[in-house]
């Protein structure tokens, strides 16, 4: 993972998981792409 | 960036990541630098499409369209999105309100100033082309000495006269250490991406 600034990635994982976002947008910010 | 501008901050592929905005921009505010501009793709994939917006407009941070934001707002065929893509623009659009949909809407497909190049995808107004796409080429698509363009979510830089048959993008690479220092000849015309903040 290539990620200049950190952030709370599992924050974000969390909401999109709670509206219903496909798996594979959360998945894919550990790539951080 | 140095430039005659002042140092400014070019962001881009903000993907409706309210976190991942939220630090950059507190990285930037730490850094001291107020000037900022983001290259589209302000919604899409992430779940905070209206906070994102907001704090665009509450920091007043001029933007262009990108192939995301235009899809939200019919201006782009979507068909050619992955399932998964398309997914998430629609909840993104279900999300925001019609002033929310009027930003986006009104967003410029590519802007120039003090003769830097700013667009999503390629020069001069392409917010769908990807810069590998087009090849060498991609130089024959600004006068600029400068252009920078999003689309991509990795940082690379390309120098137009460092370009032959082994480096036919003259491609610097991508970084690992993005706080490297790039410094620019003068002579030099320079494609930059500058990678994704969500």
């Amino acid at each position: 993972m290539n990620r200049a600034v950190p952030y709370d990635v599992t924050a974000t994982q969390r909401k999109l998981r709670e509206k219903g976002y496909p798996e594979i947008l959360a998945a894919r910010l550990e790539k951080g792409k | 960036m140095e430039s005659s501008l002042g140092s400014i901050a070019i962001i881009s592929d903000i993907h409706a990541n309210l976190e991942a905005l939220t630090a950059v921009l507190d990285d930037i505010d730490a850094l001291g630098i107020r000037r900022i501009f983001c290259l589209g793709d302000v919604v899409g994939y992430g779940p905070n499409p209206k906070e994102v917006i907001a704090k665009i407009r509450e920091r007043n941070i001029p933007a262009i369209m990108g192939n995301h934001d235009a899809g939200l707002v019919c201006r782009l065929d979507v068909s050619r999105f992955n399932p998964y893509a398309l997914d998430a623009l629609r909840r993104n659009t279900s999300e925001i309100n019609n002033e929310e949909f009027d930003f986006l809407d009104q967003l410029p497909l590519s802007h120039t100033e003090e003769g830097i190049q700013f667009v999503h995808g390629i020069p001069p107004d392409d917010y769908t082309t990807y810069w590998q796409q087009t090849g060498t080429d991609v130089f024959t698509k600004f006068t600029s000495r400068l252009c920078f363009v999003g689309h991509v979510h990795i940082p690379w830089v390309a120098f137009e006269d460092e370009q032959d048959e082994e480096n036919p993008f003259g491609l610097e690479g991508t970084f690992p250490d993005a706080n490297r220092l790039f410094p620019i000849h003068p002579s030099k015309r320079v494609l930059i991406g500058v990678g994704s903040v969500g």
